[in-house]
């Protein structure tokens, strides 16, 4: 089926996906601001798997959908278009490709399947309390004893820890010379004796984060993905379109979309408000333009690499500028006459707000971002 | 290639040299410049070859006008001259209109559009107003949306003609707009150069691609601000280093740069939305004025920092090029007033609030 679907024209192929989405994506789940966690991540990977949808980046033979960029920039449109819910699926846009670059076809047999059945969740354990934007300072130590490595240290930020099957990990096997030498990546089921997650509550009050600690956690020296010493290079290595998708403004534009309910009700979208929403509109309409304007490029094969990184800041800030605002707007519902916001608004802003405030930190904050950008714009 | 030919014409015949001879002219008018940009084609692209045009859409007229911006020209080619050829190409065949259009073949003066899209009225065959127009030079042709007998017309009128005075309005980057005052001035037939109902449509769809031309221009303008001050942070050594290898100068460019980029992105939407539904692409072509007039003042404000004190002399090359953004950013509308423009388009079309 996947191979087909390979084959359609990109509108038939649009017209395929938008049917099965507006078929089977239950209503409950229609929301790009909500996060799939647990079984329902685990369901709604299976659905996908079970129609032939699933892994749209990953090559055919390796069970993916095989898509050139633009269909896959396609299959990003039609969720977003969907309001689908985001899941962390570290496994397909994270493992799986790793593993179809660098890993064995051992370890490929053993973790390609349960990642597109959804049996698998992983967690990715790169931070550390003293290595966060300058990761390649971090401590955890592996040391080769046998057939095995004997791993202890701890990760923090880890994303859903509680939740997933497995973890991929950064640790140091060696120390002297560059400090990105002697990082090897290692793949660990979380049941493994040694590991336990600590929850960290966030700002907006939920488990999303953790705190993993490897108390002499043993791992077999076949859970090396590519070679030892080599994994500061691998998990640079985030491929091909998933990391563009990061700068996708979908998120943004759900928000503009509250922004102005909100506005609306309050009676206050010509108002004093007016410049500034009429500000934010336009930076998401072009921001918008500018990522499809990348993704365009990427699917004629004249990305920039650094492309993801500026789609990825602007993103993020619209996303907190518009945000910030909404919250403004909800604070003058007081002085707006009884009863001029509906509550679920209020709760929606607020919510927003505080999901916008982590997007400048995780997968790069902002200031790295621009770091990133600054040497290829001078050069240095 | 049009970008490659157009970049030829200029390093020939124009340099910022040139940019502030036509500064200190402050006359808004280089009769040369004009007559070899005619020669060229420039000023006729819009038109068919019928009149003596090349028959080119706004797609070309963009990249002209970019280059343009990347090199400084200050004269008024976007609102004298691309835009009534973007008139002339969708008029009829008249006199009036083969006169217009000669104006623009031969490069002997210029056309003086006047500003927004409010039909003037004409009453027993006199005008009376005063109203702003995009450019003055010293012989113009005036180039008017009126109403007659209830109907809109576009007319073409010469500014030597009894009852017509110029106000001019000297800018900073050389150019000239201005107020014309209108007395009494007969206006008959062979004046127009469309007299129906869609006079509106096509007035509005030229002043769209002034929009578009003038937004183009802006990105050229500000692309060439950011190239100059990247070769000069990597030059200019303070506390023993390129000042270019300090972590904030560089997170400024990055800002500087993306904003570059949407610009970019912004207007290319526009040539695209305008091509596909010519008067029609409202919020694309208030998006992209918007954006390249706010990028264009962010960026000069921004090089002039980065360039510390030499920024704010006359002598440095970033001044041609600093007057032109902040000229260009306030013509046709400045941020702002394009920003409030799109908003009350999304408004109006959207009502969906569940």
């Amino acid at each position: 089926m996947a191979d087909s679907r390979r084959d359609l024209s990109d509108e038939a192929f649009r017209a395929q996906l938008r049917e099965w989405l507006t078929r089977v994506y239950p209503a409950q789940w229609r929301d790009p601001a909500l996060r799939l966690r647990g079984a329902d991540a685990r369901r709604w990977q299976r659905m996908q798997y079970e129609a032939g949808w699933r892994a749209p980046g990953w090559p055919a033979e390796h069970g993916g959908l095989g898509l050139s960029i633009r269909k896959q920039v396609i299959y990003q449109q039609e969720l977003e278009r969907c309001a689908v819910a985001r899941t962390l699926d570290h496994g397909v846009r994270m493992v799986g490709p790793i593993l179809i670059r660098y890993g064995t076809p051992a370890q490929r047999a053993a973790y390609l399947l349960p990642i597109l059945s959804g049996e698998h969740q992983w967690c990715q354990g790169y931070s550390e309390p003293g290595a966060g934007s300058d990761l390649a300072s971090l401590q955890m130590r592996a040391e080769r004893q046998g057939e095995c490595y004997l791993i202890q240290g701890q990760k923090i930020w880890t994303t859903l820890a509680a939740d997933a099957s497995h973890i991929f990990l950064l640790a140091r096997t060696a120390s002297g010379g560059r400090r990105q030498h002697g990082i090897t990546f290692f793949v660990a089921p979380m049941a493994t004796p040694g590991i336990s997650v600590q929850p960290i509550k966030n700002l907006a009050g939920e488990e999303e984060f953790y705190a993993v600690q490897f108390d002499g956690v043993r791992v077999p020296v076949g859970n090396v993905i590519g070679a030892e010493h080599d994994g500061w290079r691998i998990a640079k290595t985030l491929l091909g379109f998933e990391r563009l998708s990061q700068g996708s403004p979908a998120l943004a534009r759900h928000a503009m979309h509250l922004a102005r309910r909100i506005a609306h009700h309050l009676h206050l979208e010509h108002g004093r408000y007016a410049d500034r929403l009429a500000h934010l509109a336009c930076d998401l309409h072009d921001t918008s333009v500018l990522y499809e304007d990348i993704c365009e490029a990427a699917a004629a094969g004249r990305e920039q690499p650094e492309d993801s990184s500026m789609a990825k800041l602007l993103a993020a800030e619209l996303l907190q500028r518009i945000t910030e605002c909404t919250l403004e707007l909800v604070g003058e519902a007081p002085w707006r006459g009884p009863a001029a916001l509906a509550p679920e608004l209020r709760t929606a802003a607020e919510r927003l707000f505080l999901l916008a405030r982590p997007v400048t930190i995780f997968g790069g904050t902002s200031e790295v971002q621009r770091n990133i950008l600054g040497k290829v714009l001078l050069g240095s | 290639m049009l970008q490659d030919s157009a970049q030829a014409f200029l390093r020939a015949h124009h340099s910022v040299r040139r940019a502030r001879t036509y500064r200190q002219s402050g006359t808004g008018f280089d009769p040369d410049f004009w007559a070899q940009l005619a020669q060229v084609g420039w000023l006729t692209m819009r038109m068919p070859e019928t009149l003596g045009g090349t028959g080119l859409s706004i797609a070309e007229v963009a990249i002209v006008a970019r280059e343009l911006g990347v090199h400084g020209v200050a004269d008024p080619i976007v609102m004298a001259a691309m835009v009534p050829s973007a008139i002339l190409a969708v008029v009829p065949r008249s006199a009036a209109a083969a006169r217009l259009a000669d104006t623009l073949v031969s490069g002997g003066s210029t056309i003086a559009m006047m500003a927004g899209d409010l039909p003037l009225p004409v009453i027993n065959g006199r005008l009376s107003a005063r109203l702003p127009v995009y450019s003055l030079a010293p012989r113009n042709t005036l180039c008017l949306l009126v109403e007659q007998a209830g109907v809109p017309a576009i007319v073409a009128v010469e500014d030597a003609r009894p009852g017509v005075s110029l106000i001019r309005q000297p800018h900073d980057d050389g150019s000239v707009s201005g107020r014309v005052n209108l007395d009494g001035v007969s206006i008959a037939p062979p004046d127009s150069l469309l007299h129906d109902g869609a006079a509106l449509a096509i007035w509005r769809g030229a002043m769209h691609e002034g929009l578009i031309a003038l937004s183009a221009q802006l990105t050229g303008v500000t692309q060439a601000l950011l190239q100059m001050t990247l070769a000069y942070v990597k030059q200019r050594v303070q506390f023993g280093q390129a000042i270019g290898t300090f972590q904030v100068i560089q997170h400024r460019l990055v800002d500087l740069n993306n904003a570059v980029r949407l610009a970019g992105a912004s207007c290319g939407r526009a040539v695209r939305e305008h091509l596909a539904a010519p008067g029609r692409a409202a919020v694309p072509v208030h998006a992209a004025k918007a954006r390249c007039s706010g990028t264009a003042s962010d960026v000069a404000c921004g090089a002039l920092q980065l360039h510390g004190a030499m920024g704010y002399t006359d002598e440095c090359d970033l001044a041609v090029f600093f007057r032109a953004a902040t000229v260009l950013a306030q013509t046709m509308g400045n941020a702002t007033w394009h920003r409030h423009a799109l908003w009350q388009r999304l408004l109006a079309m959207e009502p969906d609030h569940g």
